[in-house]
């Protein structure tokens, strides 16, 4: 479904990513592991074309996007919930949503998306009028979340989704992520939480200084000494 | 002092403050609107306004269109040829520096101020109104304002390009993200925030005569309401612009026709001074 192939990419002089190949498959739930400042973010922003590769190439369902407009790759079905939130501070979280169901597609079934969002998030039902800017971390997070789903993607990309949430929220939002990938939303998902992220994802990849530095099934990857050593401190 | 005015002198301060008050709030609104979505001041903003004014001016002399009716006929005109210029000149540059926009939209000035000077001369003009009653003609321009105030409101606030609009303009990146076209967004901004400003140039020339150098003051006392109002502030364009008009009304009629320009220039200082984010405006994060 989504083919990134040999690329690199850079913020002015600076090159962040090398050489970095990953593919997602439909139905599948991929993540993308690796500390602070490994380039996560970057590879992520490169895919919707926030940035565009130096060199390689990025195809989605066998069309080249890498040098498409944002607008354009959403509009094929990448839909991402950015770090940190990047709400709309000054609507309403109803409008918010609305946003979220900007693409004909998505449009057409906006009150049926609703629904299904004011399930998984009643407050976001309760809080539906109130401006997005007075709603607290977690509920901000929950309601990029809800607005990704709100596009309905064919490919949801998440930069962790549960940065700074309580547990238990963080525990819904996992929830979440496997109910919507069995509804059919293949999902990359970035994550620092290793054991959680594992848990639920198919395959993994390992960014390390803009590197990819190990990939493999789920199992094999939480079984890897290296990871153990580094990120799940066994 | 106010006291020593004669109630009939005090309502033609307010009624004339109203009636210039209208033209800011159009004008600032407009400009509001390009700062807001595209983060560029458009230096030229008071050429748009008066190219307005000459439009609806040829067509009332040459077409003998009502100037009322000929308000958003050159409303469509300045507006297409906001589209046009945008997607022109200030997509070309747009991000890559500060300096670059702001040289575009200088010498935007000129280049219109020369061509209206060629295309109507330098003398003064003024749109004949229709009706004998200045009175009427106070009420119209009110009545006017307030119904392209009231679409410019539901258009931004109640239809799907006015959110993509307003998304653009809170959160660019958000916004591209959601799918949308924002420098599709970018250029129809641009032209609605000129459309906007050529109503108001009808207005300016049905009230007073208009040459191609009469909008330089108005586009800066906009800046002025603009950042009065707090920069993005919907709202705060239309109370600063007749609070603006008011308070302008209020300093010529007692203190005299000079103070006109300078005395919105002093309260923009004192305002600074004591609330840098406008009066409207929220701080910066
Ligand atoms: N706009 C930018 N300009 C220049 N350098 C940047 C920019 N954004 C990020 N970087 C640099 O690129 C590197 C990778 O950043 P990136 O945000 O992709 O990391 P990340 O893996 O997402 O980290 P985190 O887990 O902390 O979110 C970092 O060294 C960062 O300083
Ligand atoms: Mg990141």
């Amino acid at each position: 479904m989504l083919e990134v192939d040999h690329i690199s990419a850079s913020y002015g002089n600076i090159q962040i990513l090398w050489d970095i190949s990953l593919n997602v498959k439909e139905g599948e739930i991929v993540t993308i592991l690796g500390p602070n400042g490994a380039g996560k973010t970057t590879l992520v922003k490169t895919i919707l074309g926030l940035l565009h590769p130096n060199s390689g190439s990025i195809k989605f369902l066998d069309k080249r996007i890498d040098k498409l407009p944002t607008y354009k790759i959403v509009n094929m079905g990448i839909v991402l919930v950015p770090e940190g939130r990047e709400i709309f501070p000054k609507m309403t979280v109803y409008e918010n949503l609305l946003l979220g169901a900007y693409g004909k597609e998505a449009e057409k079934n906006k009150d049926q998306s609703l629904e299904m969002i004011f399930q998984i998030f009643p407050i976001l039902k309760e809080r539906r009028k109130q401006l997005a800017q007075t709603l607290s971390g977690g509920e901000q997070q929950m309601l990029a979340i809800a607005r990704g789903l709100m596009s309905k993607p064919k490919l949801l990309i998440m930069d962790e989704p549960s940065l700074g949430l309580a547990p238990i929220i963080v525990q819904k939002i996992f929830r979440v992520i496997r109910e919507i990938n069995e509804k059919g939303v293949t999902l990359l998902l970035v994550e620092q939480n290793v054991h959680r992220a594992l848990e639920i994802a198919n395959r993994g990849y390992l960014l390390e200084a803009g590197k990819m530095v190990l990939s493999g099934d789920w199992n094999e990857l939480l079984a890897n000494e290296y990871v153990k050593k580094a990120y799940l401190g066994l | 002092m106010l006291l020593a005015i004669s109630p009939p002198i005090l309502i033609q301060i307010i009624v004339w403050g109203l009636i210039v008050g209208c033209i800011y709030v159009l004008l600032a609104s407009g400009l509001n609107l390009i700062f807001g979505v595209m983060k560029v001041v458009n230096f030229a903003h008071g050429e748009f306004m008066i190219l307005g004014g000459y439009i609806s001016y040829s067509l009332s002399i040459f077409v003998g269109l009502n100037p009322y009716l000929s308000i958003f006929v050159s409303m469509i005109v300045v507006g297409v040829l906001g589209v046009i210029i945008e997607r022109v000149c200030f997509h070309q540059i747009l991000g890559t520096s500060k300096l670059n926009e702001l040289i575009l939209s200088l010498g935007l000035i000129y280049v219109l101020q020369n061509t209206m000077s060629i295309l109507w001369t330098d003398y003064p003009v003024l749109i004949n109104s229709p009706f004998e009653s200045r009175v009427l003609d106070w009420v119209i321009i009110i009545g006017i304002t307030m119904l392209i105030m009231t679409g410019f409101y539901i258009l931004i606030r109640r239809t799907k390009i006015g959110r993509a609009m307003r998304a653009t303009s809170q959160n660019r990146v958000a916004a591209m993200l959601m799918g949308i076209n924002v420098e599709h967004i970018n250029m129809l901004s641009f032209g609605l925030g000129t459309a906007l400003a050529a109503t108001a140039g009808t207005l300016l020339a049905i009230i007073t005569s208009i040459t191609p150098y009469s909008g330089e003051i108005p586009a800066l006392k906009a800046f002025t309401i603009i950042i009065l109002g707090g920069l993005g502030s919907p709202l705060g364009a239309v109370i600063g612009g007749l609070g603006y008009g008011l308070i302008e009304s209020v300093a010529v009629t007692v203190l005299g026709g000079t103070w006109r320009d300078a005395v919105g220039f002093i309260i923009l200082i004192l305002v600074l001074i004591i609330r840098p984010m406008g009066l409207f405006g929220e701080k910066e994060i």
